[in-house]
């Protein structure tokens, strides 16, 4: 029996993908545990236990969902699609957790909708996608798709959580990236989020207009599409101070806090500080497993969820990053690598959504854990701790697994 | 194209997080490890134990006990309510504190008061988590205000400030260590984590030369001859000629002790300087203790100025000028001795130069140099006036006198011990100079047991001792009205035994009233210091019990002090009453029954033995806790009894 024939009867498409999770998940297992080793008193504390029956339960439903055919996928999307608004419109009216309401309990267990709606939403999307007869070339086009992902969007940001919310922007923009829309549309598309970005220095966001407008007459837009955009950019660049009045008060000191850590180390920069401080002083190969005194002594804090990579540098040091790194790279090039040769474009849209579900919490998560990126509370692919978000990370590995496997029994 | 973009922004992001780890971990880990350690790590000073003073039979004058401010952190007890009780019954707490805890409405409180070892083991007991001890040292003086002019005092920072406490800051100072708290991120409330800890080293120990017995004797001596004398102050120096060792020094001023005056403050001293003179003299082979001046009716004209006697004296000879404390007769003799001679003898006894005591601002005191001398001032050097001289000068220049002719350097500490009691330093007895032969010193101490047994002392004659000593009345110089009739300074310096002296001892009094002459002041005085002095178990002369070897003839002011019956009526090493019984002591064959003096105070204890003909010393005060030998035992009289107080 030859390796091909081995993995095709187990509907296994790629090994490495394969090892790389689980091989992730188990280190974020360890490093779950060691978050919970602290000298003072931790819920944390035993926690890697939970995680790690979540494991067993995320295989279980993986080899499940290995046995599902693509087809089947795409025929239930919408089912999925409508299910995912459903499970969130549910969170906000009878949800349950302090703050941010996002998750629906069953007794002890608590599952969080916008894990579910993650994947729907990508199906979703997948589907509406593969079956356009050309790619779409204009922002026009992309409307419908805008549509479908503003809804589990806006529900979110009600709850409100603006970290995920952010993750179907990244899944909207990784969709028409992968369907084909025009660079010059990409940016257009995209102009808005940068005056947003921009609108904070008025001369910035001036030259920034100007240089828009400037885009808009070479790229020969056509004229209402220009407005259109001049328009919304024009309301971001104004509507953003309100827009920030809007904000939750956390919400509106993480930002600060990402712009300006050391101004107040002890308030809203305390976090983005301490995690610098644990990698920082981590050096070269770490304090050694369990032995990392900011997060012992609680120094540095959602240490097995948000943070669980600023644990890993400061007890595994650099090391430890870059094999993090390296093994998140693989995976996630070979994910990309499938949605290259997947056997239909919808198979293809899937798998390139969910290379990019991974890839934006991994960067999310990493860049906030060593200062690059605002704090957006996003878990760690594969190895924070949540039992939803490792649930739903196994359900979108089987399904690149399985198209995997198509593509090989094709090949 | 699309493959391209992906590729790119996996190895974009990839190496900005590389990059990123890399400068964090790697080019700025020392820095960050350094906050790290800076957020969770205070270092806590632990002082040091200052090291403690002891007397010359090594008790304790000055301690540093180790007490514990307590503060609370309610958030961290484990039942906030039941330790505030607790918390509150041990340390008295006002109302509001105690809701503070128990209602863990405050974070953290400093609770008042400093509490003991004993407090801090039993509330760690009681409560564990939650309290925080921090150590501070305290200055104890054991023995309350005894010796506190020499001992001085800390100040509030701890360190030395005055007296013996400031001259040897730097050897009883310790070494302070600290150790690491570790604190979690809630800081306060936090947990507090045992780490390595450098210890503090303690401070080294000096022993003094004082001896704790005598200087208390020596304080309720001084005081009550201020008292009865009325004076305005006073000094009172115990030395022991041989080594120059301070036995007992205190001073009083207007009614406080702040500083050994008797270091401090110069004085001119009268006629207890004339010895010094006498001693050039017979140095320089120009006087003999036979050589006769007609002192007249005691006034003497010279160099533009009379000089007055107390009485007419008539023909004397040089030992006999010494021992009526003739001026007349002193002026006379004076005239043989060159300027130079004069001045450098009074020099070499030490008079206008600091001694070397180990004391904060010792004076020199004030002698001119022959170049500004006036054509009177011979005369005047000779009886002790146009000089300043601090009463430890005069008491070393009279041990000198004592001990065969060496001056010493007063000598107040032995040595410093360090913590291990192991000697770090000691200080020899140090002589300074040999300033005239055995032979004038020995002839010198004769003379002055003359002047104790028939001349001004007789007052500070000790009943079975031989005491030689000078006493001195000089007019006191007041930067107003120049010398006053009226304002006396008297003082005695005696040496006892006279044939080997042992003591020197030194009373001045300052401006007493009525009766003001040395001899009827400061010489009873001395007398009573050194009966007192007797009865102490650390001073070895011969115990006599015999006849005394003059009789008691101008006692008035002694008498007052002994029926004033003072603290140190214990003391004294000869029964007040039952004269009669006397020989039965000395034959060693009566023996009478200790009684049972428990809960007596000690006074009245001591007293009642001292009838019964036994001597006594006292250990603490307050009332008798025991008695040795025990009651019941048969004891010869005259024998010693202890008295232990309950203090």
């Amino acid at each position: 029996m030859t390796a091909a024939r081995r993995e095709s009867s187990l509907g296994m498409g790629d090994w490495l993908i394969f090892g790389g999770a689980v091989a992730l998940a188990l280190f974020g297992v360890a490093m779950i545990y060691s978050a919970g080793e602290l000298d003072v008193p931790s819920s944390v504390t035993g926690i890697w236990q939970k995680q790690a029956v979540w494991l067993v339960i995320s295989l279980v439903v993986f080899f499940a969902v290995l046995r599902v055919d693509v087809r089947w996928l795409e025929w239930v999307a919408p089912l999925a699609y409508v299910l995912g608004i459903f499970g969130l419109v549910v969170v906000l009216v009878a949800g349950a957790g302090d703050g941010p309401r996002s998750w629906i309990r069953f007794g002890s267990v608590g599952f969080q909708p916008s894990e579910f709606a993650k994947i729907a939403t990508i199906l979703m999307l997948a589907r509406l996608l593969s079956g356009r007869k050309s790619s779409p070339q204009h922002l026009w086009d992309t409307l419908p798709y805008v549509g479908v992902v503003l809804l589990p969007m806006a529900l979110i940001v009600l709850q409100p959580d603006l970290g995920t919310a952010s993750v179907f922007m990244a899944l909207l923009v990784a969709a028409l990236f992968w369907a084909g829309l025009p660079a010059s549309q990409m940016v257009l598309f995209l102009s808005p989020f940068l005056s947003l970005a921009f609108a904070f220095s008025t001369p910035l966001w001036g030259v920034w207009f100007l240089l828009l407008v400037g885009f808009l007459y070479w790229t020969r837009a056509f004229l209402g599409e220009s407005l259109a955009i001049i328009a919304v950019n024009l309301a971001m660049g104004v509507l953003v101070r309100p827009a920030w009045g809007s904000l939750a008060t956390y919400q509106r000191q993480r930002i600060l806090a990402f712009l300006q850590p050391e101004a107040d180390p002890q308030g809203a920069g305390w976090h983005l500080m301490q995690s610098q401080v644990a990698i920082g002083s981590g050096g070269w190969l770490g304090k050694g497993f369990t032995l990392g005194t900011q997060k012992r002594l609680a120094f540095l804090p959602e240490q097995h969820t948000d943070f669980i990579f600023a644990v890993v540098g400061e007890e595994i040091g650099f090391v430890g990053i870059l094999l993090v790194l390296i093994v998140l790279s693989v995976v996630l090039w070979r994910v990309v690598r499938i949605a290259e040769r997947a056997p239909d474009p919808f198979a293809s849209m899937v798998v390139f959504g969910i290379f990019a579900f991974w890839f934006a919490h991994a960067v999310a998560n990493i860049g906030m854990t060593v200062g690059l990126l605002p704090i957006t509370g996003l878990p760690l692919t594969f190895l924070s701790y949540g039992g939803s978000f490792l649930l739903v990370s196994f359900i979108s590995l089987a399904i690149v697994q399985r198209i995997a496997s198509e593509l090989k029994r094709g090949a | 194209m699309r493959h391209r973009v992906l590729q790119s922004l996996l190895i974009l992001v990839v190496s900005l997080v590389v990059g990123r780890a890399m400068q964090l971990q790697v080019l700025q880990g020392k820095s960050w490890r350094a906050q790290a350690i800076g957020q969770h790590e205070t270092r806590v000073a632990l002082p040091a134990p200052r090291g403690t003073l002891y007397d010359r039979e090594g008790r304790e004058l000055a301690v540093s006990l180790t007490t514990y401010k307590i503060e609370v952190a309610p958030r961290e007890l484990e039942e906030p309510r039941s330790a505030a009780q607790v918390l509150s019954a041990a340390l008295t707490l006002p109302d509001e504190t105690k809701r503070s805890i128990a209602e863990a409405s405050r974070r953290y409180i400093v609770l008042p008061g400093r509490h003991s070892a004993l407090v801090k083991e039993q509330l760690e007991a009681r409560i564990g988590h939650g309290l925080y001890f921090n150590p501070v040292i305290e200055r104890f003086y054991p023995r309350a205000e005894l010796a506190s002019e020499l001992l001085g005092r800390v100040d509030a920072s701890g360190r030395g400030g005055s007296g013996l406490e400031l001259t040897f800051d730097s050897v009883l100072t310790g070494q302070p260590g600290f150790s690491v708290r570790r604190r979690d991120a809630t800081g306060a409330s936090a947990a507090w984590l045992e780490t390595p800890i450098v210890e503090p080293t303690a401070g080294a120990d000096i022993h003094l030369t004082i001896d704790a017995d005598l200087q208390s004797l020596a304080e309720s001596v001084l005081e009550d001859a201020i008292l009865e004398s009325r004076a305005t102050g006073g000094d009172l120096l115990i030395v022991e000629p041989e080594t120059g060792e301070l036995l007992a020094a205190t001073s009083r001023r207007n009614g406080r002790v702040a500083h050994l005056a008797a270091a401090i403050e110069p004085y001119e001293p009268g006629s207890t300087l004339k010895p010094f003179t006498i001693a050039a003299l017979l140095a320089e082979g120009l006087a003999d203790w036979d050589d006769v001046v007609d002192t007249g009716l005691g006034t003497y004209r010279t160099a533009g100025r009379t000089i007055h006697d107390t009485g007419p004296h008539g023909r004397l000879s040089l030992a006999q000028v010494l021992e009526v404390s003739s001026n007349v007769g002193m002026a006379m003799f004076a005239e043989r001795l060159p300027w130079g001679d004069q001045y450098s003898y009074l020099r070499s006894f030490g008079f206008g130069t600091p001694t070397g005591l180990t004391y904060p601002s010792e004076s020199a005191g004030l002698l001119r140099s022959p170049s500004r001398w006036s054509r009177q001032s011979g005369a005047s050097l000779a009886i002790g006036y146009e000089v300043g001289v601090t009463p430890l000068q005069l008491a070393m220049a009279y041990a000198a006198i004592a001990n065969g002719g060496n001056l010493m350097r007063p000598r107040l500490v032995r040595r410093a011990e360090s913590a291990g009691k192991a000697v770090r330093w000691e200080l020899e007895p140090e002589i300074i100079r040999r300033v005239v032969s055995e032979e004038v010193a020995s002839q010198l101490r004769e003379v002055l047991a003359h002047a104790v047994t028939q001349g001004t002392g007789r007052t500070a004659g000790v009943r079975g001792l031989s005491v030689a000593g000078k006493t001195g009345t000089a007019l006191r110089f007041n930067s107003i009205s120049g010398y006053s009739e009226g304002s006396y300074t008297a003082s005695f310096v005696g040496l006892v035994p006279s044939d080997q002296p042992e003591l020197v001892v030194l009373v001045k009094l300052d401006a007493p009233s009525g009766a003001y002459y040395g001899g009827e002041t400061a010489a009873p005085v001395m007398r009573t210091a050194v009966r007192a002095a007797l009865a102490g178990s650390h001073w070895s002369a011969p115990p006599l019990l015999g006849e005394p070897d003059f009789p008691d003839q101008k006692a008035g002011v002694s008498a007052g002090l002994v029926s004033a019956g003072g603290p140190y009526v214990f003391a004294l090493d000869t029964p007040l009453r039952r004269s009669g019984d006397q020989a039965g002591a000395l034959d060693g064959n009566s023996r009478i029954v200790v009684p049972d003096l428990r809960g007596l105070s000690i006074r009245a204890a001591a007293l009642r033995l001292h009838d019964e003909g036994w001597r006594v010393v006292v250990q603490g005060g307050g009332r008798v806790e025991s008695i040795r030998p025990t009651a019941g035992t048969e004891l010869r009289r005259g024998e010693r009894i202890l008295l232990i107080g309950g203090v």
